[in-house]
């Protein structure tokens, strides 16, 4: 086991003034907390230290957050010229316009865009946005599907009450008879389904869309005049360079993006049809600092170099390369990995292992090595990550499996 | 059931667990194993000479006696004393606070007990747990068998045992150390903070203990410091 002293003794001062120590996510008690540490205190391409001064081999990129690498120099000196102007006043940036040109001119069905911190913000409000012009009540979404923090859909079980999902249907992902089901049984009441463009549940292998099922969905919806909304939080900018929707072939009313827009600066955003201008100013929005315009510079720089070297195929790519190496030497060890998903994210899944003793065993193994590979959440690969990095990392996973193998 | 009969039937349960542990002979144990009466009313074994109100035996978890009801008790009084003494035994066996592996476990089976109450009636647990299913067992680090196991069986309900079950578990939790598992019990301990620190740790599929955990606090909330 690597060493920890630092991570632990910050762990306890944090747990005296931060409830649980860390939480969310982030919380060490959702991933091997006594095998990945629980602070870090710098990171450059692929790699970053944590506060035991140990080095780790990133496949989890600030949990989708990253996608150029942590510091990228051309957005982290385009961020520094903005930084030495200012950041947030008391009107908006010249940036944000720029920011919202880019998003239009990059998704294709868009004609307007806001901007926020978090995907939450945005999920939320883009739900409000399909209530207020639909004049309906009900919001469908996949059941399990993660859609933010707020209290109509997040995984905790804390603080909530009975109203709270009183408007919210759920139907299993893929299965559209139940979703045709649930509009027959609310006609005329179902005023959004939000979705993301996979079901990527945690704890959980990824199930792609079945062949016809956006086609169908987008159908259902047209159908009953219910707004179609993108949750392309996570997926966003790592399936295609102009949005998830565009991987899939269909095309949604409202996309939020976040996570890899900013590479790694606090901003999400929420993309619409015209038909939806007119209801998306009626719903209040605003936040503390949702002007940033450090924020929104790191976004438009991280599209234009999406756009410019097509980042989305590149990441598909280079995934393929790690995932089918991974699945091959899983094979030579005598363990049947899956890597479900797309490649540029995708969930490790062992055949038969639906309580994650073998997951677990093998990212703790993996964790020795300085491999950052989480047992319970989709993986993430950057366009840092290049032939180099990937070689070894599967050198070390390969270590990891003969290690796993040994102990059996 | 109602608020008031899912705390009391937790209590009767609870109680009827520490008398397993504490290895009342067989036929003892069976004499105060708890029966719903009525929604107002709970009685330690079949006869029903040892008979409480749903309010009186929350009043004997609350503050450790309370009055059986007479006309009952009345019918055999002599097997009714024997229950009760019974019940003082095990009552003082749970406040005995002793940091022994063997307490740990009483504790951590009487409210598992509680828990699978809750877990089996109160409708935010059974919201909360939906259709989980599956089996969760808690060690003392480095014993080869669990101190106790919560289970579900398909189309069963949430039971608690405290023999080895021989199917594999969904998911392990382990103490690092009989006093961890002991304040872990009396809800002492923050989850979040210990796991990452080891004071114990849990494999296996985390979501079901996530739940299972809520649930045990939920239970804690309507029945504090059993045991303390």
């Amino acid at each position: 086991m690597r060493s920890r002293s630092n991570s632990d003794q910050l762990f306890k001062r944090a747990a005296s003034v931060i409830p649980g120590g860390t939480y969310g996510h982030l919380s060490p008690a959702s991933s091997l907390p006594r095998h990945f540490a629980h602070f870090c205190s710098s990171g450059k391409g692929v790699y970053f230290h944590d506060v035991d001064q140990n080095e780790w081999m990133d496949f989890m990129c600030a949990y989708g957050a990253v996608i150029h690498g942590y510091q990228n120099p051309i957005i982290e000196s385009a961020i520094e010229k903005q930084r030495s102007v200012g950041t947030v006043f008391n009107h908006p940036h010249e940036v944000s316009i720029e920011l919202a040109e880019k998003l239009t001119q990059l998704v294709d069905f868009a004609s307007w865009s806001v901007f926020a911190k978090n995907g939450s913000d945005l999920t939320t409000w883009s739900i409000r946005v399909a209530r207020e012009h639909t004049k309906r009540t009900f919001v469908v979404k996949a059941r399990g599907a993660y859609h933010g923090v707020d209290a109509w859909c997040d995984p905790g079980m804390g603080g909530r009450i009975e109203s709270d999902r009183a408007d919210i249907l759920e139907f299993e992902w893929n299965d559209l008879e139940q979703l045709e089901g649930i509009f027959k049984a609310r006609k005329d009441q179902i005023a959004a389904v939000i979705l993301t463009p996979y079901h990527h549940a945690a704890f959980a292998p990824s199930v792609m869309p079945e062949e016809g099922f956006w086609a169908g969905v987008r159908n259902l919806c047209h159908k009953n005049g219910t707004i179609l909304v993108l949750d392309d939080v996570r997926a966003g900018w790592r399936l295609h360079e102009k949005g998830s929707h565009k991987y899939f072939g269909f095309s949604p009313d409202m996309t939020v993006y976040s996570k890899a827009l900013g590479n790694g600066y606090a901003i999400s955003a929420c993309v619409g049809i015209p038909e939806l201008k007119n209801a998306a100013s009626e719903v209040f929005l605003t936040g503390s600092c949702w002007s940033d315009a450090v924020a929104m510079r790191a976004a438009l720089t991280s599209l234009e170099i999406c756009e410019k070297d097509s980042v989305a195929s590149l990441v598909l790519d280079k995934g393929k390369y790690f995932c089918s190496g991974l699945e091959n030497l899983a094979l030579e060890f005598n363990f049947k990995l899956r890597m479900t998903g797309p490649t540029s994210m995708p969930y490790p899944w062992f055949d038969g292992d639906d309580n994650l003793y073998r997951i677990q065993n093998f990212c703790q193994i993996a964790s020795k090595y300085g491999l950052f590979f989480h047992p319970h959440h989709n993986w993430f690969i950057s366009n840092a990550h290049d032939q180099v990095s990937l070689d070894k990392a599967l050198a070390l996973a390969r270590s990891s499996f003969e290690e796993m193998q040994n102990e059996l | 059931m109602h608020s008031e009969q899912i705390k009391a039937w937790a209590v009767s349960r609870s109680i009827y667990m520490g008398g397993n542990v504490l290895e009342i002979d067989p036929y003892n144990r069976l004499s105060i194993k708890p029966q719903i009466l009525n929604e107002h009313m709970v009685s330690f074994g079949n006869r029903k000479e040892l008979v409480f109100t749903n309010e009186n035996l929350l009043k004997l978890h609350r503050v450790g006696f309370s009055l059986p009801e007479i006309g009952f008790l009345m019918s055999h009084p002599f097997q009714a004393l024997k229950k009760i003494n019974l019940l003082r035994k095990i009552g003082s066996s749970l406040k005995a606070n002793v940091r022994s592996k063997a307490y740990l476990r009483l504790l951590l089976a009487v409210g598992l007990e509680a828990t699978a109450v809750h877990l089996n009636e109160d409708k935010k647990c059974r919201s909360i747990i939906g259709s989980d299913k599956g089996i969760v067992e808690f060690y003392l680090d480095g014993d080869p068998l669990p101190l106790a196991s919560l289970y579900k069986k398909e189309g069963s309900v949430w039971t608690v045992t405290i023999t080895a079950l021989q199917k594999k578990a969904k998911v392990r939790i382990s103490f690092k150390s009989v006093d961890v598992g002991i304040k872990s019990c009396l809800g002492q301990l923050n989850p979040q903070v210990c796991s990452a620190l080891g004071d114990y740790t849990i494999d296996g599929y985390l979501p079901l203990m996530d739940k299972i955990g809520y649930c045990a606090r939920i239970t804690g909330h309507d029945l504090p410091i059993l045991g303390s």
